[in-house]
């Protein structure tokens, strides 16, 4: 009978709908997902996609750990042609996060927000090229000179992921690096390291007032992108984490953000709000003497507190960082400005920020300060 | 009147062959839209085992996941019931069509929740991709709104299931009185 077919269409009609876009995704994901038009096709800004040859051989970690995140190469698409604007056109919120660059004078200011749908942007600040990452996932920022024997290279997004965290790759030897160890970790490069530039990562509202000259990455992006809204949610106040991490270490909470700095193979983690309600932290790491510094929500430093051959001491007195040697007055960018000292200024050091599963997952090893 | 109530189930009384084979399509139903489901986790996230990603998901989702087999389930094993009595419940397809998209906006929705699962997962490519389809206000939307969204869809789902029953109900009480009718006119 015509008329009991009907419904029956109807639910033939839902469930052929639901399994052709179950089987374009199967498809999407089996096929690496080359045979989508955005995959091969040359980019906006006529970038061809480097056909899918990685080579894996020469790997420092098992090639196994080294899985697909889904996407294919590319398909998260990194930022190569960034645009700015001056801070004052940037629209941003007080309470977003930027992640904000100060090489020679050139001041640089990156929303996560746009961040977290590219995840790379390659670019150069002050002369130097750099690549400016972001793993979501992780929480993990982190800035990179893009040399490699003299010549600059261009990173992207590998598709693939290494203890959850980003896999780069750099798009002339095709190697791949992963983004928390600034490492390369299978291809011809294998092995070598980044050079890791320090960065800040800042409330909008305290970056704007400190660099008002600031220039701060363009929506204009050349991709269509939701970039008000991120697609994570309430993954990164939500304490739990959904997936297996190859360490796991009670210490912290896995989502507390940790500064973690490495000296001849010692690793130390230190808690980020423990740094910003000290202020000041002095510390020794494998003999390297070093303070971290925090002057603003958010906001921590590390400096190397050794300067012309003498070990200085800081603390936190009266809303100022001063050296017990000679009680002179530092400000946040390491420079004495009054007193013995003036003139003088403390070496910056590069160091991870993340969540502390990822970098216990990493540095299984690693101490925590002041435990 | 001392009629006895026509229902899909009576307690205490064997299933009746109609019932029977409603029940075990209401089943397979809901086993092939959770196996699908699942399918989608597996396949989108590669980097996590099956079995992780499986728990995951009933971890994220479980309402989502099980209310969705629930609703389809009931939805298929009443119109088959229905059919199978021969009953015309008006508007069967459109119940059944509106059913089935909202089964599917309401798990494409709950897919969202995944993309915490990888870094530059098979998710937030997915969710790049919403903005040349539907345009970047209403991705942001879609994508801002995806949990109370998800549910919403759910709660379609379920109302256009309730509203099946209802009408397979009226359906069985107006059968029911016209059998009565039907005999008290030959006594």
């Amino acid at each position: 009978m015509p008329g009991q077919t009907k419904p029956r269409k109807g639910l033939v009609i839902g469930v052929s709908i639901a399994g052709i876009a179950a089987i374009i995704i199967i498809a999407l994901l089996v096929g690496n997902g080359n045979f989508l038009p955005f995959a091969q096709s040359p980019s906006s800004d006529g970038r061809q996609t480097i056909p899918s040859s990685t080579g894996t051989t020469n790997s420092i970690v098992p090639l196994d750990q080294i899985v697909s995140g889904g996407p294919p190469r590319d398909g998260i698409p990194s930022i190569d042609n960034p645009k700015f604007v001056p801070a004052k056109d940037a629209g941003l919120q007080d309470s977003d996060l930027i992640l904000g660059l100060n090489i020679n004078g050139d001041i640089r200011a990156y929303p996560l927000k746009i961040l977290v749908w590219h995840e790379i942007v390659n670019d150069e600040v002050g002369g130097t090229p750099v690549a400016v990452t972001y793993c979501p996932l992780c929480f993990t920022n982190q800035v990179f000179k893009r040399t490699i024997d003299g010549q600059a290279v261009e990173f992207g997004t590998s598709g693939k992921l290494y203890n959850s965290n980003l896999v780069m790759y750099d798009r002339t030897s095709e190697s791949l690096w992963s983004q928390a160890l600034g490492q390369a970790i299978a291809g011809e490069h294998s092995g070598r390291k980044l050079e890791r530039i320090p960065f800040d990562v800042a409330f909008w509202s305290e970056w704007k007032v400190l660099y008002p000259e600031s220039q701060v990455l363009s929506q204009d992006t050349g991709f269509g992108r939701p970039y008000g809204v991120d697609p994570y949610g309430n993954y990164y106040t939500d304490p739990d984490i959904l997936f297996p991490v190859s360490h796991r270490d009670d210490r912290l909470g896995p989502k507390e953000i940790v500064v973690g700095l490495e000296n001849e193979g010692s690793y130390r983690a230190y808690r980020l709000q423990q740094i910003e309600d000290s202020h000041v932290i002095n510390d020794d790491i494998s003999g390297k003497k070093i303070v971290l510094i925090s002057l603003h929500p958010f906001m921590a430093r590390a400096y190397d507190r050794t300067l012309d051959g003498q070990v200085l001491d800081f603390r936190y007195h009266d809303g100022k960082v001063v050296d017990t040697q000679t009680s002179s007055i530092w400000n946040f960018e390491g420079g004495a400005i009054e007193g013995e000292m003036k003139g003088k200024q403390l070496t910056r050091l590069p160091f991870d920020e993340g969540f502390w599963f990822e970098w216990v997952a990493f540095h299984p090893d690693t101490s925590l300060y002041n435990q | 009147m001392n009629q006895k109530k026509m229902s899909m189930f009576s307690l205490g009384k064997p299933l009746s062959f109609n019932t029977k084979r409603a029940l075990l399509k209401g089943i397979a139903a809901s086993v092939i839209v959770t196996a699908l489901y699942i399918t989608i986790v597996v396949v989108t996230t590669p980097n996590l085992p099956p079995a992780t990603a499986i728990a995951t998901a009933f971890t994220i989702n479980p309402l989502i996941i099980g209310g969705t087999a629930a609703a389809v389930g009931a939805q298929v094993a009443m119109t088959s019931y229905s059919k199978n009595l021969g009953c015309s419940l008006r508007g069967r397809k459109a119940l059944v069509g509106a059913g089935s998209s909202g089964t599917a906006f309401s798990s494409f929705l709950s897919f969202f929740s995944l993309v915490p699962l990888g870094c530059c997962g098979s998710w937030l490519l997915i969710l790049s991709l919403l903005p040349s389809v539907v345009g970047t206000s209403v991705s942001a939307a879609l994508i801002q709104y995806s949990i109370p969204l998800s549910y919403a869809g759910l709660a379609i789902v379920a109302g256009f299931t309730a509203l099946t029953a209802a009408k397979l109900r009226k359906e069985l009480k107006l059968r029911q009185s016209g059998i009565s009718k039907f005999k008290e006119d030959n006594r």
